[in-house]
């Protein structure tokens, strides 16, 4: 079978085949393997490649399905895994230098699930370093590149993970996003992405950016398979006091009445698209909507403005702490002792951090120190009140949202210059994280570049969510 | 606001971060910037309007304090770059005095 024929396969097909014996495990790795040895080079995915653990793993797995054992969920699923979730003797960076050589001695939860279930990790994906970015350029590696044009970034910070996906590296993806890390990456791709409600899955293992706002998620070709792997990553774990107890998935849809559903379009975020091509497969998406029976409402979320910047207060502040631990000392490349203390892990952090990590601990620094905290903090942390009240009256008019994903298609590389011109990027992303409500991108009809489409829903009703975007990537016309 | 170097070069102690002179000027511009950017949230009348610190929606969150025993803590202990038996080792915190230019 032509490698082709394999990885151009949802999950949920690929599990069909494996099944009916159509294929081996240790075939499907291979066409993956296949691919990356054909377009790795140009897209740069990864950080590390584990190919002898996942042909070890992959031989395993097939006498496990020869044998008949009991098959679980991910059995045959090829994952890769964004290089800041802890994956046990597999180095992790983060991309950045000051973790180069790190191993880590344990696996994240996440990563304990997806192995319990049968799936095996094909490697560490590319980032923005410590998830700090919008493009995956910013990594101390080299950027990733964009499946769908080499001249254009992935999105970021999970570019690596949403660029595998989409180039046929792997079926199923891990990736992060505070906000909007695996989201908008996966509208950029043409993929699906889901940032989970917050304390939905466990971030054990979890290289910290901003903890009141950091979540692990799926990235995958179907909304089906994003279900999948969420109902094998989510749920309660005591290593993570954020994780919400009795949080529950289904594996499967369950039937969503289409002539009762009231679908909200945020007025604000419709004036926010700058580019004609998004505003048209936005308009045309709502179109397909109505003409399928479902009503749409116009809803205001008049604080969304406030969100960029609220957001570039609340992450640096957190992000400076989480960055603190940083030293030299117990991990990591060695500081010079030589320098004596302070000087020691001061010199290592300026030589080994990257400029958006320096530019975020002295802006974190600032906005927490004596003096401007209230100014600064507290003024984001009652921001965050009002985006999250704003939603809550939004959705008694509606029972989920749809945004546009991003301002435009995927950028050139090298575009965008400053800081701040990238921090806007995230215009329709960091209300969500704020808020810390599930939100799901999945590709629009569109006929060139991906445009992303993203569905907002309540507070811990992800599986009400994924139900609802099932049916309507149905209607998109893509395949489910 | 206007942001000066000697505050810059504070803010880089404060958060342990040793910087080189160009870096430094690069980042004082890029701090400026960003910060006239956070700055649009003086817009808004907050005065009433309490504080969002998480979305969790729990409250003091407990459990048994009992040890557990985590079976790769000499693994971890490797990772540390210098080391003395079983301890970490870390720079002198204090100095005689003619060493104190070190500290």
């Amino acid at each position: 079978m032509a490698p082709a024929e394999l990885t151009g396969r949802s999950f949920k097909q690929i599990r069909t085949g494996l099944d009916q014996r159509e294929f081996s495990v240790s075939e499907l790795l291979g066409a993956y393997l296949h691919n990356i040895d054909q377009r790795e080079s140009v897209v740069h995915v990864f950080l590390h490649i584990d190919r002898a653990g996942a042909e070890a793993a992959a031989k395993h797995l097939d006498q496990r399905l020869t044998l008949g054992e009991a098959r679980p969920p991910l059995l045959g699923a090829v994952v890769a895994v964004k290089d800041n979730i802890a994956v046990r003797g597999l180095p992790m960076t983060a991309a950045s230098r000051i973790l180069e050589g790190y191993l880590p001695p344990y696996d994240a939860t996440v990563v304990s699930r997806l192995r319990a279930a049968g799936a095996l990790i094909i490697g560490k994906t590319n980032l923005d370093e410590f998830a700090m970015g919008s493009s995956t350029e910013h990594s101390s590696f080299g950027p990733t590149t964009n499946p769908h044009d080499p001249r254009r970034v992935p999105g970021g910070s999970s570019g690596g993970s949403a660029a595998a996906v989409a180039a046929g590296f792997c079926n199923l993806a891990l990736g992060s996003d505070t906000g909007g890390s695996i989201r908008q990456p996966a509208a950029f791709c043409g993929v699906v992405g889901m940032r989970p409600t917050y304390g939905a899955v466990s971030r054990y293992g979890l290289i910290a950016l901003a903890s009141s706002m950091d979540v692990i998620g799926p990235l995958a070709r179907s909304v089906a398979d994003a279900r999948t792997l969420l109902s094998v990553i989510g749920g309660y774990d005591r290593a993570d006091s954020t994780s919400v107890p009795h949080f529950s998935w289904h594996r499967t849809a369950s039937s969503v009445d289409l002539t009762k559903l009231r679908i909200g379009i945020p007025t604000e975020y419709g004036e926010g698209i700058t580019d004609a091509e998004v505003k048209k497969i936005f308009n045309k998406s709502r179109a397909l909507l109505e003409r399928a029976g479902i009503t749409v409402v116009e809803v205001g979320l008049p604080t969304t403005r406030y969100a960029v910047p609220a957001y570039y207060v609340i992450t640096p502040a957190e992000a400076s702490s989480n960055l603190a631990r940083y030293d030299g000392i117990r991990f990591g490349p060695p500081g010079d002792h030589d320098f004596g203390h302070g000087r020691a892990y001061a010199r290592l952090r300026g030589q080994r951090f990257g400029p958006e990590p320096k530019r975020r601990i002295l802006l974190g620094t600032f906005t927490l120190s004596a003096g401007y905290a209230e100014r600064y903090y507290h003024t984001a942390q009652r921001v965050r009140t009002l985006l999250r009240q704003d939603f809550m009256a939004a959705f008694a008019k509606a029972d989920v949202l749809l945004t546009p994903a991003t301002p435009t298609t995927a950028f050139l590389l090298g575009s965008i210059q400053d800081p701040v011109s990238m921090y806007r990027q995230d215009a329709f992303m960091v209300a969500v994280s704020l808020a810390g409500l599930p939100a799901v991108t999945v590709p629009g009809p569109a006929a060139g570049l991906p445009v992303g489409l993203q569905f907002i829903g309540q507070h811990k009703h992800d599986n009400h969510l994924l139900d609802v975007v099932q049916r309507c990537r149905v209607i998109f016309g893509g395949g489910e | 606001m206007e942001v000066a170097h000697p505050e810059v070069s504070h803010i880089a102690q404060l958060g342990n971060l040793e910087l080189a002179a160009e870096e430094r000027d690069r980042l004082a511009s890029d701090f400026r910037q960003i910060l006239e950017f956070i700055n649009e949230l003086e817009k808004l009348d907050l005065v009433e309007v309490p504080i969002t610190s998480q979305v969790t929606e729990l409250e003091n969150v407990y459990r048994p304090d009992e040890v557990v025993l985590f079976e790769h803590h000499r693994t971890l202990l490797e990772h540390a770059p210098h080391r003395h038996q079983n301890l970490i080792k870390v720079p002198g915190v204090f100095h005689s005095e003619e060493n104190d230019g070190a500290g």
